[in-house]
Parts: structure tokens; C-alpha cells; sequence
């Protein structure tokens, strides 16, 4: 060799150099995410043997090493994804928590309005301009509650699913990055065995994995030859070695509308396995939660609303007359439209066939916006509510029932079951859900003021034998044209106007009969729960508790046989509308715990508490993920104080190994004299 | 170990708590502009649904007020009228007492006449009075429809139904809106009531006898009357007697448009719809005060008590009673026929206490002040007159001196007078010494008291109006005059101009004068006038007592509405030092970071290398 210490000063000049270099790309990667500052590393080359010792002759390049902590950035990893899922539901939430408190937007003032013009109406029923003024709020009700509909079902969920997809897009972008990546740095590892590792691909995978992170939580596993495989929930793979598993976006069993996540071995694959559920943390988890927690109970929640709202004044536009005298009419769309009953079940996509199901609400107050799942066996129909608690069989002979039309009370939930086409077959599912469609459907339809039923109706009512004193009161007058229905027009001896009600001695049954004694709904039949019976177009309520062998008597009071001037019709009269007027503070809701306001409060505390008990975790994994890429990056990261000084260092180890070359130049210079 | 900071981190770190800072200066500046601590319901979920609650709560006490002042204003409207209905009675009262003064002659009573018809026309309208609305306000529910329109008959009738619309003034109260007309100007007490018939033929019966007033008796408690088969004539039949001598009184020569008089109570007919031939018509006791309304019960063969219909409880407790008996209560009497049928066991009567329509109790008046003439007013026996005092002996009906006494036709319970048999017609010309004969009537009989068939006497003898038998004695007083054919007969101070000749034993009824008839009625209205104000006055004092209900929820609301307020403006609202203390504190806070980063962030290594 040319000589020992040129040899060492180009050796230290290398050095310094790619001191410098790194320095440089340090100082130029300052503001990269995911970059991790790298060290050059040298050590003294082995020296030359000199007599008995080694005389050193310089350094050599040893690593290029990231400084990187895999434990700081396993934490930042799991908060990124925390942070991430709090952040969207927090997003989601401030959005309906805005929409519902809004006066402007919310429900309540709108309720407020319509009572006003109640008002109106009952000082002096006979003033047309105050009963258009109820008929407008009752519009601005409806319209209301449509417009909050629109606003979560369509406009929020629309975004929340659009958000849904195009996640699910970037996270199988970013596998199949990583899966690229994966490749590529298991290629350098085999190349560089000596320990060269491939550091900026290994920064840029890291990286992809935080992005995924805050989509998804991932679990990773590395493996020897330096590939990561990523999987999710429990050990759904996404990216092994350079595969990467793509998530399909898939549809609900039941709600074609509702997306599902998936997964499926070959990509294209009709037959994805759901795995909705498994997913934790991260944005795409959150909006799925968002979704099931909180938009859809909303919808349904104002559903439950509306159509309580809805059917309190229909039924009380039915006990009432108008202002000529004629009994009240819908001031809403029924609520059990017959086309609206159809919309309430869905069945399963692994029906084999459909069968279309009608569910009747028959009792608002019991209502909730829970839904149902209902499973057929080939011989009874199991209806199991959200805590998969079966609340109803239905026998082979009710399904048959119900098929001939009858309907059948579902437990204690306010709802009727009937079934329109009929193809059961064993292992059919079904999903009831009741209130969905409620604040969509609502829809003022009485549209002329002087049909607001103002007035009473034309019913006296009497107890003949009632010990306990139960309450005996009219729910909802059905069907004026049946052939029972006790009518001034029916003349003795039979259809005649007086009904009378008997219930049997055990307190258990009940029956409608005529003046001979005769029963006009086809004999002694089951009183539900709610104590609502119904007969002869009419439908009663029975409010305490029923001692046995009660009997009232319901009678038309225009009749020419007994008439009775106490129900005669006046235009003055403002008994119907003054019940209305109750409903203000009257608790008709959520099994009679709640009025329509008080239910609404409910429901816009329960969004609030979520925004708010989000923004609180929200906020908390800020603090947790800042202080972990704080960590982190003082691991990781470029100060560029400290670069600057390196880049000193380097420069005057530089200088310092070129005066080494000089000095050896020049002691060769000396020595050329010497001799020369 | 020094801890390293990453130059990009320090950044970004810089930059949120600049950002974080910037937030709570524009909370703070939101907070202080808005005056509300809660913008949205996460920023206080209880305090939200509170506030929802609260919110509902003062809407509805706004609706609460306006129903105050709306039921106050209906009050006040009904108060005005009541006012000016009292002021009207008050007036008719005052002509009334003028009018029952004896001294008063024909044009001073027709002066008075005209003026209570005034009257009467006034409170009719006033009865109809509308708001400014055009409703009819004492009308009930009906107020489309005119509160009281006039029969054919000129009777008001109520039009309306008992309806009280009410408003909701405070929570689960509620003020009636309006009075019911049936219940203040229909339903005045009087001792005898009105009476309805079967049929639109006949008007309502009102009593204008007051002396010869008996009700039907018990157990049916109506009459009935029974048109013959050319429609001239009728009788009239009490349903409760012994059905083999049920006619009690038997009319001939029925005009159409003739009144209908039984025992005092008189029907008018109308002339152009008038009772045809086999026509029948119940007359029912009205029970017209729903308000007391009571029932006889024959719960047992020979027992009944007295329940209060709305009460249901017993008035008079279980009694005894034979057919015979009289039943009263309250002023109401029931007799019967002691050859009767008696009731049933579980048969009723329902009866009420009368009552009257205020407009009838004028026009009445009215029709009264036609009464005018001082003279006795005599009738020969048709034949037609009956007794209806079951137990009297046949005897008690002509005085011993009669020459059929002990001979008279008829059995117990139903007997009559034969019909005159003479021609004579008594006009009554004066009355010579008013102080010799008492007013009250009389049954005057021609009388042979020598024996030498020839009539030489007239006696009177006081009867009982009402059982037309003789009054016993020493109650019932008897004169006697001397009668000369063809010179005026004078008996106890009263002349009679006699044309015709008189057979023995012919009888004649003497009416007494017209005059007394009508000071004696005038009393009666004048007495169902100070009911009727008194009635109005009730009325008046319901709708104070209401006026003061809708008061007191006022004060309430008022309140409320107050606590509520602060209720709500506490959870609500700023503390507004707090937040002008808040908002100081972020622009502290945020100047700071701004200037200390804008320091550091030129500390780099660099500027010196």
C-alpha cells in the first residue's frame, strides 16, 4: 500500500463524508413523516501488523443505523388507532348533537307551535283561521320530523358509508403497499445479510402501518426475513409476507342498505366472511359504531316519536267531530297504512324464499325503537329482542292464523304480527323493525280546517258492574262501517246502538255483545297486556286492574230510542280538542314514562352524552398519543441543533483527516528533499 | 440524559397548543356573545335535557296565560250581560209591584203593560246575546244556533244544550267559558212549574189559576186528555184514578184556538193545527231542574222512600202509605184515589222541583195585566162539573138544603152535578159592599125554602176551588139573598142582572173577579221574578268565583314562569364576570404562546454557523 497514513486519512475523509451525507439527509428529511434520523457508525479498521503490535490505519464504515424505538412506536401505533376511533365518533356525534339541539333543526319548538295553535282552537272552536293555524303546525310537525330524517338517514348515513367504502379502499391500498414493501425489504435483507437493513423502506412500511392504524387497529408480527404480517380482530390476516388480503365492503343479511365488512381468500369471491364485528379501533370501527349506535337508534328514536305523535292525534281526531258535526278523520297518515306494515320486516338474503310480513303498531305508548329478529324452525316462529331473549313463539297454528289474516300480538312490545305471502320455510330470518320508517312516513293529511274534531264525540259511556273502578274509555273509533258499529242508523232489534262490554270472571277475557246478549266478535277472546280490546270497529282501553265479571256499556247517544241531549253536537264544543291540548305534558310514550317533548329530551341528552363522553376520550388519547410521539420523535426525529452540530463535527473531522493527507504529503514532500 | 426534541415535533407541538389556546379564546368569546354556557347538548348533556324540559315547561305556562286571559275576557263578556239581564228584572220587578196595586184602572195597567213588554223583548234579545264573533254565548255548545227562539205559541225555548266549554288555565285546571242559558234563565224555582204535553199541538201548560192548581196523582202523576170524535170537545182524564171513573173533567163546545184549562193549568192550541177528533195528549209533570231531581220509589207493596236522583241518596226514608194518601215533598204534592190501583212494586215517579223560564214568568205578566174587572164571574152547570175529591161524600158537594142533597149521581171519587135544568143567565152587574163578601168562590144555588116550588132564595156557599165541594163549616162561609123574578139578585153585596127564569136546585159557579185573579198571579210572578234574579245572581257569583280562579293561576303562572326563568338562566346561562374573567385569561394565555414561539423559533444553531 501507498502508504499507512494516506490510506487512514482517505479512510477518515470517507468517514467524515458520509457523516456529512447522513447529516444532510437528516437535515433534508427534517420535515418527513415516519422518518427516523440515521447514524453513521464507523470502527477503526483492523490495524497493520507492526512488529508486535497493530498499527491502525483508519476507520471504516460500520452501519448506517435509524435510531428507532419499537416499543415507543407499538404505543403510538395503538393510540394512533384510539385517537383516531374517538376522534371520528366524536365527529359524528358533534354533527347530530348540533342537528337535534338546533332550535331551528330539533323537534320540540315545532311541537310547542302546534300546541299554540290548540290553543287557538279551544277558546272558540268555531273560528276557522285558528283551526288553519293547527293544521300549519301540524305541517311543520310532519315536515320536521321528515327533515331530520332526510338529514340522518340520507345526508349523515349517506356520508357515513360513502366514508365506510372509501376507508375500506385506503386500507386495502395501504396493505397492498405494505405488501409491496414486504417484498422489497425481504429482498434487501437477503442481499445485505451483513446487516445493511434497508432503513428508509423500513421507515416508509412503518409509516403505512401508523396510516392503517388510524383506520383500523392492526396487530403486526415480524418475522425474520423482515417482513411484517399485519391482521386484525382476532388474527383476521390482511398482509402476509408480499400477499395482501383485501376487505370487501358487503351488505347486511337482512338491510341490503347497511354495509358489512368482509373479507375473502380470493379476491372476487361472492362467499366474504363478515368480520364487522371483530374490528377494533380506528377510523372505519368507529363509523361502524357510529352507524349502529347512534344513527340508526336516532332514526328509529324519531321514528317511535312521530309515529306516537301521529297516532295520539289520529286516534283523537277519530273520538272527536268536527266542525259540521261528522266524525274527526286522520290529521296524519295512518300509521298502519297498509302499505307502511309491509315496510317494518326484512328478510334474510339466505331466505330461500320471501315472505312478506305485515307488523300493525297497536299500541304507541309500548313502543320502543328496538328491533327484533325472528327465526323459523319449520314449526313455531321464535321473535328474540336485542338481548336475545326469546319474547314470543308463535305455534304452527297461530302461523296459520296470522296467514288467514289474524293478528297476533308480539309479547309486551305494542306490536301485531300478520302475515301477507306466506313462504316459510325452515331456517327463515327475519328482522322487525318497527319505527324506522316513522319520521320518514309522517305526513299531515287533513287538509281542510273545519274538519279538526273539535268537538266530542256522540259515545256515552257507562259501568254497569266495574268493583274496582277501572277506567272504561274509548282508545280509537276504527271502522264507522262496521256492521256493528252502534249507529243512530242501526233501528231495533238488531244491529241496535248500545254495545255492551263484558269481561269473563276470571278477568282474563272479554266480549263484545249486543242488546240481546249476543257477542259481536265471535265470543270470549284474550285481553292483551295493554288492556286494549277492540270490537265492532271500535277500540277501548281498560285502564287498572280488572276484578272480574266488569260490564259497561257503550251507547250511541243520537239514537231515537234513548236520546241524550248531553252528547248532542255543537259547534262550540271544545272537549276533543282540549284532550289534544294534554298531550303537551301528557306521558304517551316509552310505556307512558315519557311525554312527546320529554322523550325528544331523551334521546338529544343521549347524543349529547355520547359527544360529550367521546370529546372526553377524544381529548384524553390526543394527550396520550401527543406525549407518545413526543417520545417517539425524541427517539426518532431530526433537532436540527443537534444536526448542525454533527454536521461540525463531520465537517471538522473532515478537515482534520485533509490535513492528515496534507501532513502526509508533506513529510513525503521532506523526505523527496532529503534524498533529493 | 438530556431529553432529545425532534425540530419537526417541536412544531407541530407549538402549533395545537397555539391551536388549543386559539379554541378556548374562541369558546370564551362564543360564550361571553351568546350569554349561554350551553350551546350544545355535549356541552352539558343533563343540563340539555333539563333545559328541554324546562323550556316545554314555560311554553306551556305561556299557553297557560293566554288561556287566562282568554277565559277572563269570556267571563267578563257573560258578567257584562248577567248585568244587564239584572238590570232588566230589576225594572219588571218594580212594574210588577206597581201593577198589583188595586187602584190601579186600565190605562195606568196598560201603560205598564207596554212598558214590561219592552221589557220582555229586552231580555229575550239580552237571553240571545252573541259575542263579537257572532256566537251565541248562552247557547252551550250549540253556539251557532239562536240561544231561545218563540214557539208558535210565543213560548221561548231553549235551543241550546248544557255545554260549559272550558279552557285549561294552569296545569290539570280548568275555567268554564260559558253559563248555559237552561241552567239560569229556564231554570228559575217556582212553586208550579210548567208542563209539557205529548204532542206540538198544545202549548207548554202554565198555572193561571193558582187557586183551582192540583197536580195529577199518584201513581202515573199525569193527566190526559181525550178529544171526542168531532173534535168539540174533550175530556180530560188523570191517569191514576180508579179506571172506571177516570174523567175529571168533561169540555164541550171546544173552539180551535180555545185555551186547554185543567185544574188551573191552561194550554193554548193553535187555531191553524188544531186537535182533531180521537186526538189524545199526555200532559207529564216537566221534571225540568236536572239540578234536584227526585224519585218515589215503590220498592214494596204499601212502602216507598224518596231518593235524590243525582245523589242517589235517600230523602225520605222508607214510609208507609195506603191509596188515599197524599205523597209531597219539597212542596210537591202527589194524591191519590183510594179506590185506585196502587203501584206496582218497583214502579217510579220522577218529578222535579219546577222551574220556570224567566221570558215565560214576563210574558205571563204580560198577559196577566189583561185581567182587569172587579166583578164575580158566574157559569151555570152544564152539566160538566166534577169532583175530584176522592173521599168526600157525595153530600159535601150542595149544601143541605138543596133539594138533591144525599141524592146526588155518582159514586166516591167521581161525582157530578146535573146540568141546570132552568134558563136563567147571571150578569154581574156591581158589587153593592165589596167588605160583605170575602173574594174566594162560590157555588150559588136557586133554592124553594118555603116549599112552594116556586124559587124564592139564592144561596152561595164557599167552595174549595180545587175539590169544587163545599167548604165544612164554620170555615166555609154561606149567604143568602131573596129572589124576585125578574129583579136583579142581590146576595151578600153583589147585584146580578138575571135574564131567563131559574129552575129549583140550579147551580151556578161564581169565579171571583178577574181582578183578584190577577193581583193574585202578579204575586206569584212577581215572586218567580226574585227567583230569577236570584238565579242570575248565582250565575254571576260562579262566574266571579271563576274570574277569581283565573287570578289566583295567574299569580301562579306569573311565578312559575319567574323561578323557571331563573331555573333555566342559572343551568343556561353566563356568569358573565366568569366569562369576561375566562375570555382575559385565553388572550393572556395565547399572547404568551405567540410571543414565546416566535422567540424560540428563531433559536437555531444554524444562524451562528
Amino acid at each position: 500500500m501507498a502508504g499507512g497514513i494516506l490510506g487512514t486519512g482517505v479512510s477518515g475523509l470517507a468517514a467524515a463524508q458520509f457523516g456529512l451525507d447522513t447529516t444532510g439527509h437528516n437535515i433534508a428529511n427534517v420535515n418527513t413523516d415516519g422518518y427516523s434520523r440515521q447514524r453513521v457508525e464507523t470502527q477503526s479498521t483492523v490495524g497493520n501488523a507492526f512488529r508486535s503490535t497493530f498499527l491502525g490505519n483508519g476507520t471504516q464504515l460500520a452501519s448506517i443505523t435509524r435510531t428507532f424505538s419499537e416499543f415507543n412506536y407499538n404505543e403510538v401505533l395503538f393510540n394512533t388507532s384510539q385517537f383516531n376511533f374517538n376522534n371520528t365518533s366524536y365527529e359524528n356525534a358533534a354533527r347530530m348533537d348540533n342537528l337535534l339541539a338546533d332550535p331551528d333543526t330539533g323537534i320540540t319548538t315545532t311541537f310547542e307551535e302546534m300546541f299554540d295553535g290548540i290553543v287557538g282552537v279551544a277558546e272558540e272552536p268555531t273560528i276557522i283561521s285558528s283551526r288553519n293555524v293547527v293544521l300549519a303546525r301540524a305541517e311543520t310537525v310532519a315536515k320536521r320530523f321528515n327533515a331530520l330524517y332526510e338529514e340522518i338517514a340520507f345526508q349523515h348515513m349517506g356520508s357515513v358509508n360513502e366514508e365506510i367504502v372509501t376507508t375500506v379502499e385506503e386500507i386495502n391500498e395501504i396493505g397492498s403497499e405494505i405488501a409491496f414493501l414486504n417484498t422489497k425489504i425481504q429482498v434487501e435483507n437477503a442481499v445485505g445479510s451483513e446487516g445493511f437493513a434497508p432503513n428508509d423502506l423500513l421507515d416508509k412500511r412503518e409509516q403505512l402501518i401508523k396510516e392503517l392504524s388510524e383506520k383500523l387497529q392492526v396487530d403486526t408480527i415480524k418475522l425474520d426475513d423482515g417482513t411484517v404480517n399485519i391482521t386484525v380482530g382476532s388474527g383476521i390476516t390482511l398482509v402476509t409476507a408480499g400477499i395482501s388480503i383485501p376487505m370487501v365492503v358487503d351488505r347486511n343479511e337482512y338491510d341490503t342498505g347497511k354495509l358489512e365488512i368482509g373479507v375473502t381468500a380470493n379476491t372476487g369471491t361472492a362467499n366474504s366472511v363478515l368480520i364487522t364485528d371483530q374490528l377494533q379501533g380506528g377510523s372505519l370501527s368507529s363509523l361502524l359504531e357510529v352507524r349502529d349506535e347512534l344513527l340508526i337508534p336516532a332514526i328509529e328514536d324519531l321514528g317511535k316519536i312521530a309515529m306516537g305523535f301521529a297516532d295520539s292525534f289520529n286516534r283523537q281526531q277519530s273520538l272527536g267531530r268536527d266542525l259540521e258535526g261528522v266524525e274527526g278523520t286522520n290529521m296524519f297518515n295512518d300509521i298502519n297504512d297498509p302499505q307502511v306494515v309491509l315496510t317494518r320486516t326484512q328478510n334474510s338474503a339466505n331466505n330461500p324464499a320471501t315472505t312478506d310480513f305485515e307488523v300493525y303498531i297497536r299500541n304507541t305508548e309500548q313502543v320502543t325503537g328496538e328491533n327484533f329478529i325472528m327465526n323459523y324452525d319449520g314449526a313455531t316462529l321464535e321473535v328474540i329482542d336485542g338481548d336475545k331473549n326469546v319474547i314470543q313463539t308463535f305455534t304452527a297454528a297461530d302461523i296459520v292464523n296470522m296467514d288467514a289474516g289474524e293478528r297476533l300480538t308480539i309479547g309486551n312490545t305494542g306490536l301485531e304480527l300478520s302475515i301477507s305471502i306466506n313462504n316459510l320455510a325452515a331456517g327463515d330470518s327475519f328482522q322487525i323493525r318497527p319505527t324506522y320508517f316513522g319520521a320518514r312516513n309522517i305526513e299531515r293529511i287533513l287538509d281542510e280546517p273545519e274538519l279538526v274534531a273539535a268537538a266530542d264525540n256522540y259515545f256515552e259511556l257507562a259501568d254497569v258492574n266495574n268493583p274496582n273502578n277501572v277506567e272504561f274509555s274509548l282508545f280509537e273509533l276504527e271502522d264507522l262501517t262496521d256492521a256493528s258499529f252502534p249507529s243512530p242508523l242501526n233501528v231495533p232489534p238488531l244491529p241496535d246502538p248500545t254495545l255492551t262490554v263484558v269481561v269473563d270472571a276470571t278477568g282474563t277475557q272479554y266480549d263484545v255483545q249486543d242488546s240481546t246478549g249476543a257477542s259481536v266478535i265471535g265470543g270470549f277472546t284474550n285481553i292483551a297486556p295493554d288492556q286494549i280490546i277492540e270490537g265492532a270497529g271500535i277500540r277501548m282501553k281498560l285502564d287498572g286492574i280488572l276484578a272480574g265479571n266488569e260490564s259497561f256499556t257503550i251507547t250511541h247517544a243520537d239514537n231515537t230510542l234513548i236520546p241524550n241531549e248531553n252528547k248532542k253536537f255543537g259547534k262550540g264544543d271544545n272537549t276533543n280538542i282540549l284532550t289534544m291540548l294534554d298531550f303537551q305534558s301528557a306521558r304517551v310514550l316509552d310505556g307512558g314514562t315519557n311525554s312527546f317533548s320529554e322523550s325528544y329530551a331523551d334521546m338529544v341528552t343521549t347524543v349529547g352524552v355520547e359527544t360529550k363522553s367521546k370529546e372526553i376520550t377524544r381529548d384524553s388519547f390526543q394527550t396520550l398519543l401527543d406525549g407518545a410521539e413526543e417520545r417517539l420523535a425524541g427517539i426518532q426525529g431530526v433537532n436540527l441543533d443537534e444536526e448542525a452540530a454533527n454536521l461540525i463535527q463531520y465537517q471538522q473531522a473532515y478537515s482534520a483527516s485533509a490535513r492528515i493527507i496534507t501532513v502526509a504529503r508533506e513529510t513525503f514532500q521532506t523526505l523527496i528533499s532529503a534524498a533529493g | 440524559m438530556t431529553v432529545r426534541i425532534a425540530t419537526s415535533n417541536f412544531y407541530s407541538r407549538s402549533l395545537t397548543n397555539l391551536q388549543e389556546r386559539q379554541a378556548n379564546l374562541d369558546r370564551a368569546q362564543l360564550e361571553l356573545s351568546t350569554g349561554k354556557k350551553i350551546l350544545k347538548p355535549s356541552d352539558d348533556p343533563t343540563g340539555a335535557n333539563t333545559m328541554i324540559r324546562l323550556r316545554k315547561e314555560l311554553q306551556a305556562s305561556d299557553r297557560y296565560i293566554t288561556s287566562q286571559e282568554s277565559a277572563r275576557r269570556y267571563n267578563e263578556v257573560t258578567e257584562a250581560n248577567l248585568v244587564s239581564m239584572n238590570n232588566t228584572l230589576f225594572r219588571s220587578k218594580e212594574l210588577l209591584a206597581q201593577s198589583i196595586n188595586g187602584a190601579m184602572d186600565t190605562n195606568a195597567l196598560n201603560a205598564i203593560s207596554a212598558e214590561l213588554s219592552a221589557r220582555g223583548t229586552e231580555f229575550f234579545s239580552q237571553s240571545n246575546a252573541q259575542n263579537a264573533n257572532g256566537d251565541y254565548i248562552f247557547s252551550g255548545y250549540q253556539t251557532d244556533v239562536q240561544t231561545y227562539t218563540k214557539d208558535i205559541f210565543g213560548f221561548a225555548e231553549y235551543q241550546g244544550d248544557d255545554g260549559q266549554r272550558e279552557l285549561v288555565v294552569g296545569p290539570n285546571t280548568r275555567v268554564a267559558t260559558n253559563d248555559v242559558g237552561s241552567d239560569f234563565i229556564d231554570s228559575v224555582p217556582s212553586d208550579y212549574g210548567y208542563f209539557e204535553t205529548s204532542s206540538d199541538k198544545l202549548s207548554i201548560g202554565q198555572v193561571t189559576d193558582i187557586s183551582e192548581y192540583r197536580l195529577p196523582s199518584f201513581p202515573e202523576g199525569r193527566y190526559q186528555i181525550q178529544f171526542n170524535a168531532t173534535a168539540d170537545g174533550y175530556d180530560v182524564i188523570d191517569v191514576s184514578l180508579d179506571p172506571a171513573n177516570q174523567v175529571i173533567k168533561s169540555v164541550s163546545g171546544y173552539l180551535a184556538g180555545d185555551d186547554i184549562v185543567i185544574n188551573g193549568i191552561s194550554f193554548k192550541t193553535n187555531a191553524s193545527d188544531p186537535p182533531i177528533a180521537g186526538e189524545t195528549f199526555d200532559v207529564n209533570l216537566q221534571q225540568t231542574s236536572s239540578i234536584d231531581e227526585y224519585q218515589i220509589n215503590f220498592f214494596a207493596a204499601g212502602q216507598y222512600n224518596i231518593t235524590d236522583v243525582n245523589t242517589g241518596r235517600v230523602v225520605v226514608p222508607d214510609t208507609n202509605y195506603v191509596m188515599g194518601d197524599t205523597i209531597s215533598y219539597k212542596g210537591v204534592e202527589f194524591s191519590s184515589d183510594p179506590n185506585g190501583t196502587a203501584p206496582a212494586v218497583g214502579d217510579t215517579l220522577t218529578f222535579g222541583i219546577p222551574t220556570k223560564n224567566t221570558n215565560w214568568i214576563i210574558q205571563q205578566a204580560i198577559d196577566s195585566m189583561g185581567d182587569i174587572g172587579a166583578n164575580f164571574q158566574p157559569v151555570a152547570n152544564d152539566g160538566s162539573k166534577y169532583s175530584m175529591d176522592f173521599a168526600a161524600p157525595p153530600g159535601e158537594l150542595l149544601p143541605a138544603n138543596h133539594p138533591l142533597f144525599g141524592a146526588t149521581p155518582g159514586v166516591t171519587g167521581n161525582m157530578q152535578i146535573p146540568a141546570n135544568a132552568g134558563t136563567a143567565t147571571l150578569i154581574p152587574s156591581s158589587i153593592d159592599e165589596a167588605s160583605e163578601l170575602p173574594i174566594g168562590d162560590y157555588r150559588l144555588s136557586f133554592l124553594d125554602e118555603d116549599g112552594d116550588g116556586v124559587v124564592d132564595t139564592a144561596q152561595m156557599d164557599e167552595i174549595d176551588p180545587v175539590t169544587g165541594r163545599l167548604k165544612p163549616q164554620p170555615t166555609g162561609l154561606s149567604f143568602q139573598g131573596e129572589y124576585v123574578a125578574g129583579e136583579p139578585l142581590k146576595v151578600a153585596g153583589v147585584e146580578f142582572l138575571i135574564s131567563g127564569v131559574p129552575a129549583i136546585g140550579d147551580t151556578y159557579e161564581i169565579g171571583r173577579p178577574r181582578g183578584a185573579e190577577r193581583t193574585e198571579i202578579l204575586s206569584v210572578m212577581l215572586d218567580e221574578l226574585d227567583n230569577a234574579v236570584v238565579e242570575l245572581e248565582n250565575t254571576r257569583s260562579s262566574v266571579g268565583a271563576r274570574l277569581n280562579i283565573v287570578d289566583n293561576f295567574e299569580v301562579q303562572q306569573e311565578r312559575f314562569k319567574e323561578t323557571t326563568s331563573s331555573t333555566l338562566a342559572i343551568i343556561e346561562e353566563i356568569d358573565i364576570y366568569e366569562a369576561i374573567n375566562n375570555l382575559e385569561q385565553s388572550k393572556v394565555g395565547l399572547q404568551a404562546a405567540q410571543q414565546s414561539f416566535a422567540k424560540i423559533q428563531n433559536l437555531t444553531l444554524f444562524d451562528f454557523i
